[in-house]
């Protein structure tokens, strides 16, 4: 498959008043057309931050290197005004929190229907059926009588199928979902993914996951990409995960995953801190001040190894054939 | 909402009674009465209700009695109060040819309409100067209005007026500085009034703008595809004019204070003229009754900004409509 969303050597820092956020430190990652990658990591890995730098949707004190190709179009390059006719158009974009991504003022009806106003893709009365219809979709009852509500009228995970059908209302070929069902309870959560994964299917789309729950990832998508400190620790297809990872940091994060049966143990857990991102990185491997494999090479940084066709490890113990 | 009208309307009629009942006691306790400070106080000056004069005792047994001064302090209290609530007002001691709601009928117009123009022209001003103030937030041109939105906060009305009154009346001769013979007259008054309240009030639309253009939703805002003029417009004025209004109301009381001042310095003849000619010759009637349509208008003024708020806000709007 071509890939729909290539991102190459991608850095990226916060500029702040006390210090400069080494946010994203060369990054690479490949989205094909169609296809469902998730991005997992633990919190503050830049797993946000990277994708959202593709709708170029950060804050203005992000400085970023490298380079976006979208379709045969590298989106560095573009202005704002043809920034603009992508985003909500071609790419859509669902945030991990919908009571604050929603304006409180206006009614869901208005805000669903404008990524076909601001595009001219259809007249009001036009938008409003269409609108109606996507509301149907995602699973929300009385779709006309809803569609003239405020966001505090709906519950969390309503207002997340919300968020849904207005990315989708003008048919992106990509949906970038940044923790969509983090701040939903469990059983909603299961509802929610479901659906974007029938709804992702359905329309061809390709659809970016990123989340910091592995389990979810692997019921998702097809391939992941584990991120840690602004780079990518290892990229897989999904069904060599539990079998094939061989970095020491999936391999933890497989490991404190609970079971869903046996008997109720402690689980392992990754000691130490997730590393500094406003200190300089260290010379050698990112991960190693935590890593139980450490060995001398690791004082070197291990560069993305190819250990195989799709699957790429940042650790030199791929080179042996990883992690016992 | 009937009840809530009930409710509104019951609280302001508590608020009137304390009000005309501090009033009635301030004004008592006050040194100096209307014979002695009134037009009567000058000997031989025609007091209106015939030739009556200090000097004279019948005449001022009789005025005593035809305005029931010789009766105990409660009964005077009442019959202001009765007679303000069932607009059976009677005359004032100075102009007893006149009914004092004729008085404040011919009067009452023109203060009103200083004030409802000044305030207008200040809620313009600010909201003009408050949204190029936060769409350059932090530029020299944004720091040079906080400079001048704190000078115009700390002067008064009066010396704004004096230096209006200066540059346009006296030194170009664009505007007439005295009377009340044409709209042109008024321009000053109520520019005068609307410029200090300029001040706090674009400062406050501003940050309030600042805040809400910084907000999540206004990122999907711009994933949906919208570009500055959508989240401003669309989404950002309306949000932004809520925290806004709240500031108007408390203006409210210190602009209809300012109509006094002003109405001074400019010679117009409104309300507030004569509730300073009624305080300087302790025109009892008049000060009970001017007072208490100036505390029915800042009630009724600040009502309007409530309703305001409810209309921006759906929370409230939808709360009032259940009759919370
Ligand atoms: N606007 C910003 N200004 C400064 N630093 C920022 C900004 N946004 C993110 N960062 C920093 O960049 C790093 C990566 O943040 P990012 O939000 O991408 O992490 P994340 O993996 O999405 O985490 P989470 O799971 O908590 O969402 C963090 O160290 C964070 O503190
Ligand atoms: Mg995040």
């Amino acid at each position: 498959m071509t890939p729909l969303l290539q991102i190459k050597d991608l850095s990226i820092q916060f500029r702040t008043d006390e210090a400069t956020v080494n946010a994203i430190n060369g990054v690479n990652l490949t989205v094909p057309a169609g296809g469902a990658v998730a991005i997992v990591g633990e919190s503050g890995s830049g797993k946000s931050t990277v994708m959202m730098a593709a709708p170029r949707l950060l804050p203005g004190n992000a400085v970023v290197h490298g380079e976006i190709w979208f379709d045969g179009r590298d989106l560095m390059t573009l202005n704002e005004k043809q920034m603009r006719s992508l985003r909500g158009r071609e790419i859509g974009v669902i945030f991990q929190n919908p009571t604050a991504y929603l304006n409180p003022t206006k009614t869901i009806g208005q805000q669903i229907v404008e990524p076909l106003l601001y595009h001219h893709i259809a007249s009001a009365k036009r938008a409003k059926e269409e609108a109606i219809d996507l509301l149907d979709q995602v699973g929300i009852g009385d779709p006309r009588g809803r569609f003239d509500m405020y966001p505090f009228e709906f519950s969390g995970g309503m207002l997340q199928r919300v968020m849904i059908a207005m990315a989708l209302i003008a048919s992106p070929k990509l949906l970038i979902a940044d923790e969509p069902t983090t701040a939903l309870d469990v059983t909603v959560q299961a509802e929610i993914l479901m659906l974007l994964k029938k709804l992702q299917r359905e329309r061809g789309m390709a659809l970016v996951f990123v989340t910091h729950d592995l389990a979810v990832a692997a019921q998702l998508c097809d391939e992941v990409y584990v991120m840690y400190g602004g780079m990518v620790m290892e990229h897989l297809p999904v069904p060599q995960l539990v079998r094939a990872s061989k970095h020491p940091y999936l391999r933890g994060l497989i490991q404190s995953i609970p079971p869903l049966d046996g008997p109720v143990e402690p689980l392992p857990y990754i000691p130490g801190n997730p590393i500094s991102t406003t200190r300089p990185l260290p010379a050698g491997c990112i991960f190693a001040e935590r890593c139980a494999a450490k060995m001398s090479v690791c004082e070197k940084r291990p560069p993305l190894i190819d250990f195989d066709q799709q699957h790429q490890v940042a650790c030199w113990l791929a080179e042996k054939g990883g992690i016992a | 909402m009937l009840l809530y009208v009930l409710r509104r309307i019951g609280y302001m009629i508590i608020a009137l009674v304390a009000v005309s009942f501090v009033t009635f006691l301030l004004m008592r306790a006050a040194p100096g009465s209307f014979l002695e400070m009134g037009s009567g106080g000058v000997v031989g000056v025609d007091l209106g209700l015939g030739s009556v004069g200090v000097h004279d005792p019948q005449a001022v047994q009789e005025f005593i009695h035809v305005f029931h001064l010789d009766k105990p302090w409660y009964e005077q209290y009442w019959g202001y109060l009765w007679g303000f609530f069932t607009l059976h007002m009677g005359t004032s001691f100075e102009y007893p040819a006149t009914p004092t709601l004729q008085l404040i009928g011919q009067t009452f117009p023109l203060t009103i309409m200083i004030a409802i123009l000044a305030i207008a022209l200040a809620v313009v001003l600010s909201i003009i100067l408050g949204t190029l103030a936060a769409l350059r937030a932090n530029s020299w041109a944004d720091r040079g209005t906080v400079l001048v939105a704190s000078l115009a906060a700390s002067i008064p009305h009066y010396v704004v007026a004096v230096f209006l009154m200066l540059i346009f009346g006296v030194w170009f001769h664009l505007l007439p500085v005295v009377g009340q013979a044409g709209p042109k007259y008024f321009i000053l008054p109520v520019v005068a009034m609307a410029l200090p309240m300029c001040g706090s009030m674009s400062r406050y639309m501003r940050n309030s703008l600042v805040e809400t253009m910084n907000s999540e939703y206004m990122v999907t805002v711009y994933a949906k595809g919208g570009g500055l003029r959508a989240a401003l417009f669309g989404h950002g004025m309306r949000n932004s004019l809520l925290p806004f209004i709240t500031v108007v109301g408390p203006q409210l009381a210190s602009l209809m204070m300012g109509t006094v001042y002003i109405e001074q310095m400019f010679g117009i003849l409104g309300l507030g003229k004569v509730f300073t000619s009624a305080s300087s010759t302790r025109d009892y009637p008049l000060i009970m009754d001017s007072t208490m349509i100036y505390a029915v208008l800042i009630m009724v003024m600040n009502s309007l900004v409530d309703i305001c708020y409810g209309a921006l806000d759906p929370r409230i709007r939808k709360a009032q409509a259940k009759g919370r």
